[in-house]
């Protein structure tokens, strides 16, 4: 059955279709051969889209879905040059895509329109793949995985994730890879974007990006080196969190614009490594730590506007060695904390303003070098 | 009293006093209140004139020069030797905060402004201390503590 498979399925195309049907079930299996397309489109409710391909090239699996609580599921395997697309339109349905063993130039599309819908993907054994995820509307959840997924040159691995609406949540994760990237993208309010690189990804990126009310950001690497976390937020009363452990040569950057915003940052046992916050507008939150690191810097800038007022800057640089910590603060009643400990660090707080208030603290150690200009 | 108008601001006669306008039984009613109204009509404020709007911005100003800065607070605690702290103020109403435990640190405050407070102790030796304020008056307190201190 197999070998007749293999000869037969060239150019095959399979194709099932439900219209306006309910509780109807679509199962597509192909085993081997190349340029393989499995399309399957269902309209109605509570319908369930299965396909799986194995042992072949450039394959294809399109699914799509109108109505409400519908399933997609599609799986690739040992698979060259394989893509899944995924198409959803309604309320509460769900497309699951994942690929095993799959090469170069594979790829994972899943798009959801309505609330309420859930999208997973992943991949893994792979090198330059993407998984695309775009959703919109309310409530919808997004889920991501590339394990032992590496770039290669001009061939990025990469999970985009991007969701228009409110209290929407991505989450996207990598391990064991290099040349890797994670993009989430959300707008709208109460959204929640987790992004995670782990166990040795080098040359790695996390950037988040969030505009509204109320949103959270959290990135997350370890054991990486030459890597990087970009957060950006606009709008009010956003939280940011980034943490890095076990790494060299790694940044993070928090941008927030608005007002009330919170920025968190952690950088554990790393060398020649930077945090970067800036925050415009009022009642903002910055807290950056460092700890058992060497040749590292804080840089913290908050009220770019001159009417900016009640920010908060705390920096930490734990058995620190060779350490910068700097923060710069424009406008009224702010508030700006520096401490250091180890040797040969330096400390430099400026404020421009009105009733702003700073402190250095420096123990245990020697040659270091706090500056405070205030003016 | 030129835009109250009413029997009072004819030519050649002069306002009467206003208690004279509230109390006296003599006066009409309604041309006493006409009067009241317009004596407190010509006690709220009005467009500014030409001839005012100099002290109008003046005061401005003023008040902008004197809340452009200042008010300000620094703190730098050094536990260590061989370590430095320098404080440098602007603007008025300032307070700089410098303490050292250790061995041969230096604290260096500067302020420039009125109503200025700059304190520096420490403790270790052979410290060292420089503070500096110009411009208006303030106050400055030193405390050292232990052998072979210098800035004494």
């Amino acid at each position: 059955m197999r070998k007749l498979l293999l000869a037969t399925a060239a150019t095959l195309t399979l194709s099932s279709g439900a219209f306006a049907a309910e509780f109807s079930a679509a199962y597509v299996e192909q085993v081997g051969g190349s340029n393989n397309v499995v399309t399957q489109d269902q309209t109605g409710y509570r319908n369930d889209a299965k396909a799986y391909q194995t042992d072949g090239q450039r394959n294809t699996i399109n699914q799509t879905q109108t109505g409400s609580r519908n399933d997609a599921w599609a799986s690739q395997q040992a698979s060259r040059s394989a893509r899944i697309d995924q198409d959803q339109d309604g309320r509460g349905n769900r497309a699951s895509a994942k690929q095993v063993r799959v090469s170069t130039n594979d790829k994972i599309t899943q798009t959801q329109r309505g609330d309420y819908n859930k999208a997973e993907g992943s991949q893994s054994y792979s090198s330059g793949v993407l998984i695309t995820q775009d959703q919109h509307g309310d409530g919808n959840s997004a889920k991501a995985k590339q394990s032992q997924a590496n770039g290669v040159l001009f061939l990025k691995t990469t999970i985009t994730q991007t969701q228009h609406g409110d209290r929407n949540e991505a989450e996207a994760t990598q391990d064991r890879s290099y040349g890797v990237t994670i993009l989430q993208t959300q707008s709208g309010r109460g959204n929640e974007a987790t992004a995670e690189q782990r166990d040795g990804t080098t040359l790695s990126a996390i950037i988040q990006a969030q505009s509204g009310r109320g949103n959270d950001a959290y990135g997350k690497q370890s054991d990486t080196s030459a890597s990087l976390i970009t957060q950006t937020q606009t709008g009010n009363d956003s939280r940011a969190s980034a943490t890095q452990s076990g790494s060299n040569l790694v940044f993070i950057t928090q941008v927030q614009n608005g007002d009330g915003h919170y920025a968190k940052a952690g950088q554990y046992g790393t060398a020649a490594s930077s945090i970067t916050q800036t925050q415009g507008g009022s009642y903002q939150s910055a807290t950056a730590e460092q700890r058992g690191t060497s040749n590292s810097r804080i840089i913290q800038i908050q009220g770019e506007r001159g009417h900016s007022a009640g920010n908060t800057a705390k920096a930490f640089q734990v058995s620190a060695e060779d350490g910068l910590i700097k923060q710069i603060q424009t406008g009224y009643a702010n508030y700006a904390y520096a401490s250091q400990s180890g040797t040969n660090n330096q400390i430099f707080q400026t404020q421009s303003g009105i009733g702003n208030s700073t402190t250095a603290y420096q123990y245990g150690g020697t040659g270091n070098t706090v500056t405070q200009t205030q003016r | 009293m030129s835009r109250s108008g009413g029997a009072a601001n004819r030519p050649g006669t002069a306002p009467p006093p206003l208690a004279i306008l509230i109390f006296s039984r003599h006066t009409d009613r309604e041309v006493t209140m006409r009067k009241l109204l317009a004596l407190l009509a010509a006690a709220l404020p009005v467009v500014a004139q030409a001839q005012d709007s100099l002290v109008s911005t003046e005061q401005v100003s003023q008040q902008r020069l004197v809340s452009r800065t200042g008010g300000h607070y620094a703190e730098t605690v050094q536990i260590g030797s061989g370590n430095t702290a320098e404080t440098n103020q602007a603007g008025s109403g300032n307070r700089a905060v410098i303490r050292q435990d250790g061995i041969g640190n230096v604290a260096t405050i500067r302020q420039s402004g009125y109503g200025l407070n700059a304190e520096s102790a420490q403790v270790g030796t052979t410290p060292g201390v420089a503070i500096t304020q110009s411009t208006g008056a303030g106050s400055i307190r030193v405390q050292q503590y232990g052998p072979g201190t210098n800035g004494r």
